[in-house]
């Protein structure tokens, strides 16, 4: 089994700095993270401007709150689990969140928009754009397991289930992603 | 090594993740099952397709970041505490306790005691107790009580 590379230690010593108040340190631990935490939000809502919001509050609050983080789980983990409920709740209170799914569109080709029908006759920009049909859980599982690269430990920890729960969801959802692909 | 090992492995492999950070035989073994199984190949290609339109955040994205976390100063993780003496807190328990029990014994007919209380602390309905400096469930905890709060507390109880 392979063995993840950890950010960790480079973490560890940034929030040593970061915790006695090094701005730089901050910055640094923004540099490294910032696009995971999008990227884990933009799965939830949706949304690149609502994603952007939501991992810039999740990430404030997570940074600001140091104190709390006990290393439990790796801080790449800690955070993006904050940004993740942070996304959540947005979606829940946002106003601009898409009221027809994805799959709607898809079913109903009429109506796909000319630039989205051009889109989707590129296999891989097909393939991310059948991402949010997935359930949220599965979608997670396999937008951290692929773009970031955690293990299914961490993936469980992001997405609050044991480590073969999100096992379950990362093979369920590529399963249906080749499912629909080949339709 | 199963369809199922290689599965597990194949976002590492596909983002070349398991060539930096495994052994090289593990890389290689998953490169020959790829190429004698169909299956494991198409899943291969699909999870190079999701890996190749992986989004990048916005440019302003950190930038935005750095801003707003310079501009909020941070918050301390625990209230801080002046000292007290030794003998506050468990002084002040033992008044606090002879004086609930007399507002007890009392609450149909207020006392003095139970005015002297209402300066510190108050009572809801929900039996809670609302401290000058804060909110405790049940009952006072006296650690919470500011150092005006607890000096009124003693020296009301005490008189």
């Amino acid at each position: 089994m392979v063995t993840h590379a950890s950010p960790g230690d480079a973490d560890a010593a940034l929030l040593d700095r970061a915790r006695a108040g090094d701005p730089e340190a901050l910055d640094a631990l923004v540099a490294r993270h910032h696009g995971a935490a999008f990227r884990v939000a933009l799965v939830i809502v949706g949304d690149d401007a609502d994603a952007a919001d939501a991992a810039q509050d999740g990430m404030v609050r997570a940074l600001k709150g140091l104190a709390h983080f006990r290393g439990e789980a790796s801080f790449r983990t800690w955070l993006l689990a904050i940004v993740a409920n942070e996304a959540k709740s947005q979606l829940r209170r946002s106003t601009r969140r898409r009221e027809a799914p994805l799959e709607d569109e898809l079913s109903t080709g009429g109506e796909v928009g000319a630039a989205e029908a051009l889109a989707l006759r590129d296999d891989a920009a097909r393939v991310r754009a059948l991402l949010p049909r997935l359930p949220e859980k599965q979608r997670m599982a396999v937008q951290l397991r692929v773009d970031e690269g955690l293990s299914f430990r961490e993936v469980g920890e992001v997405i609050g289930s044991t480590e073969g729960a999100a096992r379950v969801n990362y093979h369920h959802g590529i399963r249906r992603l080749r499912e629909w692909l080949e339709e | 090594m199963t369809c199922q090992d290689v599965l597990d492995l194949l976002p590492d492999w596909a983002a070349g993740r398991l060539a930096r950070d495994a052994s090289h035989d593990e890389e290689s073994r998953v490169a020959a099952h790829l190429s004698a199984c169909a299956s494991c190949a198409a899943e291969a290609a699909l999870l190079r397709s999701l890996l190749a339109t992986r989004p990048e955040a916005p440019a302003d994205l950190a930038p935005r970041l750095s801003a707003a976390l310079r501009a909020q100063t941070p918050a301390p993780a625990h209230r801080s505490r002046r000292l007290r003496p030794a003998w506050a807190l468990p002084a002040a328990a033992v008044l606090v306790l002879a004086i609930g029990t007399s507002v007890l014994r009392n609450r149909v007919a207020p006392t003095d005691a139970d005015s002297a209380l209402g300066e510190v602390a108050v009572v809801d309905d929900a039996g809670v107790w609302i401290a000058e400096d804060g909110m405790v469930a049940g009952a006072p905890v006296l650690e919470d009580l500011s150092d005006e709060a607890l000096a009124a507390l003693l020296e009301e109880m005490g008189g």
